[in-house]
């Protein structure tokens, strides 16, 4: 019997890039915990028939969104710094991942999957042929329109059926940054995420794209507006996760630095 | 449009990936997976499993090549599998080419394109990755510039099925060919040989065989007469290729490690090559000759590095009959006490028919009673002895006693239909053993001293028999597929009990199997029309259709299910006779003789020389290590 030994607790950020944001969560958390073991970093292991590594990651991301925000609690059976922790792990990592900042947390803290409730995306858009883009001022309009709107109606496919869903209550902010040249326009958002219907940045970004976004308050709809709300074609899609983060009134606080 | 790797590569992210399933199977950039600058390599190597990714990444022969070509600094290698429907689909529609893995770049580009024949329901997806990579599919259409078609594994034992679409076959392990062929062609590669040429060159070198530079020649009953060389410098009969001492062999000390989830999904390692075990039917235990173990410090030395740098938590110990190492008790406990502690499971993929396969399963097995599989392949003593499988009914009923009593609760039986002189009465044997088996785990579930917590389950696999090329059972013909239907009928008939289930698998799937297997040169015909038939992964119940290689065979003016179920005479000539596996053909006609006769041939580990004539004519011998239990 393995003598108790004293744990402690290694929160890390890390990034998921490029091809590998093709991979799924599982497929994440296999690599992280495969890397641990290359690296050797002494992650404890659980007691019982079925020992496996005391790693906890946080929610999950969906295939093909990039990520520089995916957190990972690690229970270690001793205690190194957290640069070598990051050192260590990124030699370990295949091309993509990547460890960005590591920290020893307090053994108190709760999981990240239970305090996160808010992550904020980044959309890139590119012109259908790659020119300047021309659109920015209708994005500008339509992403007032939704944040002016009491609700934004989607439909999911469930197991269940379709079933709809209110997201606009999930989404804490929507911005439209634009960059020079023929740099994508970026579409940045922050949603709240846990307890169910958690709005998905490709969700948000097809009813912007679509226009079938709510009327403006006061405004007149004509008819035609109605009827053909104007499509914006897009070429490229990037959507990259940059931050979870804990509610605290109204401040967005990262995992690195709270736990309750 | 003209495909290049930076092109390949952002059409798949922006346009490709998103909109297919597992687009995990097309990314690369796994951990241990090898990139180099192509330009500063002089040979390229695409390895081409045909299969989609999740089989191919578990193929230990393409882990085992990669490795040793890759550690060369003149030669780049990587990997390429067949796309899933979905892919292909998208592929064609965008005009995307196949490419590998590691650059992403066209496979067209590569100097050598090498598949591997595993099972012959593949070999479509040969031709069609072929076309989609925008290479000629028939050989003779090739020009200088385009990549060389090269096929090895046990399917290369009979290549004529493939003789018109592969350049050449490499016969046997690859492991020492495979740098001599590279070694050649680079040489040649800069002294700028044509293709013809190259080819003849290649023929000299032992174990390769160019199916251009030979012919059939046919009676005029359509018989195979001769398969004659018509280049002098092609052998008459390729001999394949074998590694003298295992122990010395190069073996991967890191693989390249999946982000999905695969078949096979863990660290593997090879302990011995080779199985004298001697049932007729196999053709691995006949092809893989002689037994060549690794020493046992050899393979705790591999398992510590492999799991260090692949990180790994499954260690598979491979091999055709893994407890037949001579070691197998001593090293399976030392790695167990050395890794169990660390969370690192060690797996055996299969276990003899004996107490001493449960004894030690129990000690690898401490924690996770998931399953056992046992193999008794023929329901009665008589047929089990006319297939050479040295297995008694009271060895089975003490393996699965021993099995329920050390808690294990499923069982799994893997069994075969249609084999040579089978009766109903063998195939009733089978429903009756598999029975016993049941009733033995009832009664232990519930004695009172009994380990097991739930009602036992015994799941019972039956497979079609499928003649293979260089075994004893070669000239026997496959059961006609409405008797296999017929036996399979009977057999879940009298199995209906509760903790008993039946599989089988498809009796349309091992006709097929089974006429490639034993094919000549005419199937190549019918492998193009199925392929062009919309044939591309048989494999797959989903992609397999039985009305269309049958319309195939036909419009090549052939019969399917002769090819498959036909007795061939013992003195006819055999599509595969100048392809030599080292084992007389003399060897095979006493064995399949023996066999009607219900005679059993010992293991040549435990008892004499049993005279298959490997050893004297690869100027080789078994190498063991210990003792070993018989």
């Amino acid at each position: 019997m393995q003598a108790r030994l004293m744990q402690v607790r290694m929160r890390a950020r890390l990034a998921k890039l490029d091809m590998a944001r093709f991979t799924s969560h599982l497929d994440f958390m296999r690599t992280i915990g495969r890397a641990t073991r290359r690296a050797g970093i002494p992650v404890a292991l659980t007691e019982g028939f079925h020992p496996h590594y005391k790693i906890a990651f946080g929610p999950a991301l969906g295939s093909g969104i990039a990520s520089i925000a995916e957190y990972a609690d690690f229970i270690l059976n001793c205690r190194i710094p957290g640069e070598e922790f990051s050192r260590r792990m990124n030699c370990a990592l295949p091309v993509g991942f990547e460890v960005l900042e590591a920290r020893e947390v307090p053994l108190t803290w709760k999981s990240i999957s239970s305090v996160v409730d808010a992550a904020s995306y980044e959309m890139g858009l590119w012109a259908p042929d790659e020119g300047p883009w021309r659109v920015v001022e209708e994005l500008r309009r339509r992403v007032k329109a939704i944040l002016e709107a009491p609700s934004l109606t989607v439909t999911r496919q469930t197991e269940k059926g379709l079933k709809e869903l209110d997201i606009r209550p999930k989404i804490l902010d929507l911005d439209v940054v634009e960059k020079d040249g023929n740099d994508p326009v970026f579409l940045s958002m922050i949603v709240t995420i846990g307890d169910g219907g958690t709005p998905r940045p490709e969700e948000v970004l097809q009813c912007i794209l679509s226009g079938r976004v709510p009327a403006l308050p006061g405004q007149v709809v004509s008819r035609a507006e109605s009827s053909d709300p104007h499509p914006i074609a897009v070429g490229r899609v990037s959507i990259t996760r940059t931050g979870l983060f804990l509610r605290k009134g109204r401040d967005l606080v990262s995992p690195m630095e709270a736990g309750e | 449009m003209s495909w290049n790797s930076k092109e390949i590569m952002r059409v798949l992210q922006d346009e490709l990936l998103p909109e297919v399933v597992k687009p995990q199977r097309y990314i690369g950039n796994e951990w241990g997976s090898v990139r180099k600058d192509p330009s500063r390599c002089e040979v390229s190597f695409l390895l081409a499993f045909p299969d989609i990714y999740d089989i191919g990444m578990s193929h230990l022969g393409f882990k085992i090549l990669y490795y040793i070509l890759n550690q060369r600094e003149d030669v780049c290698a990587e990997r390429t599998y067949a796309p899933w429907h979905d892919m292909e689909n998208a592929m064609r529609q965008r005009g995307m080419p196949l490419f590998s893995l590691e650059s992403h770049r066209p496979a067209r580009e590569f100097d050598f394109i090498g598949f591997t024949l595993q099972y012959e329901l593949s070999y479509p997806a040969i031709l069609n990755m072929l076309d989609l990579a925008g290479i000629p599919v028939m050989a003779a259409s090739r020009r200088d510039g385009d990549p060389f078609i090269i096929a090895g594994g046990p399917g290369a034992y009979n290549p004529e099925p493939l003789w018109a679409f592969i350049d050449f076959f490499v016969i046997g392990e690859g492991e020492e060919v495979i740098g001599e062929i590279v070694d050649l062609y680079r040489e040649l590669k800069k002294a700028g040989a044509p293709r013809s040429s190259i080819l003849g060159r290649m023929s000299r070198i032992e174990g390769i065989y160019v199916p251009s530079f030979y012919e059939p020649v046919y009676g005029p009953g359509g018989e195979l007469e001769e398969v004659r060389p018509l280049a002098s410098e092609a052998p008459r009969v390729v001999r394949k290729r074998v590694v003298k001492d295992l122990d010395r062999a190069v073996f991967p000390d890191s693989f390249v490690v999946p982000f999905m989830e695969v078949v096979h999904d863990r660290a593997m390692l090879e302990v011995f090559r080779g199985c004298t075990r001697g049932c007729r039917f196999c053709q691995a235990g006949m092809v893989y000759r002689p037994v060549r173990e690794r020493s046992p410090e050899r393979v705790k030395e591999l398992a510590s590095r492999i799991l260090k740098n692949t990180g790994y938590d499954e260690l598979s110990l491979s091999a055709l009959s893994i407890l037949d190492y001579s070691c197998a008790a001593q090293v399976l406990h030392d790695l167990v006490s050395r890794y169990g502690p660390e969370g690192i499971t060690v797996s055996l993929p299969s276990l003899r028919v004996d107490t001493f396969s449960v004894d030690l399963a129990k000690e690898v097995e401490k924690t996770r009673k998931t399953g056992l599989t046992f193999a008794p392949e023929a329901g009665t003593q008589r047929l089990r002895n006319v297939i050479n499988k040295g297995v008694r009914e009271e060895d089975l009923m003490e393996a699965v006693r021993a099995a329920f009593n050390g808690g294990w609760d499923t069982i799994k039986l893997y069994f075969m239909i249609g084999l040579p002189t089978e009766t109903t009465e063998d195939i009733l044997g089978i429903a009756r053993l598999a029975r016993a088996v049941r009733d033995a785990g009832v009664e232990i579930a519930g004695s009172k001293t009994g380990a097991l917590t739930r009602f036992p389950r015994v799941n019972v696999s039956v497979a079609s028999f499928v003649p293979k090329a260089h075994t004893p059972f070669q000239w026997c013909g496959q059961a006609p597929m409405e008797e296999l239907l017929e036996k399979q009928r009977l057999l879940k008939e009298s199995t209906k009990v509760k903790g008993l289930t039946l599989s089988w698998h498809d009796a349309g799937m091992s006709l097929v199997e089974a006429a490639i297997a034993r094919g000549d040169r005419r199937v190549a015909r019918a492998m193009r029309r199925a392929w062009e038939l919309g044939s591309r992964l048989d494999s797959w119940s989903e992609g397999f259709d039985l009305v269309r290689w049958q319309r195939a065979f036909e419009e090549s003016g052939l019969s399917l299910e002769s090819y498959a179920t036909r007795d061939i005479p013992l003195d006819q000539v055999l599509p595969w006779d100048h392809i030599s596996t080292g084992v007389s053909k003399e060897y095979l006609r006493a064995e399949f003789e023996r066999a009607m006769r219900g005679e059993v041939t010992p293991d040549c580990r435990f008892e004499r020389c049993s005279g298959c004539d490997v050893c004297f004519a690869l100027r080789t011998s078994p190498k063991l290590y210990g003792k070993g239990v018989r």
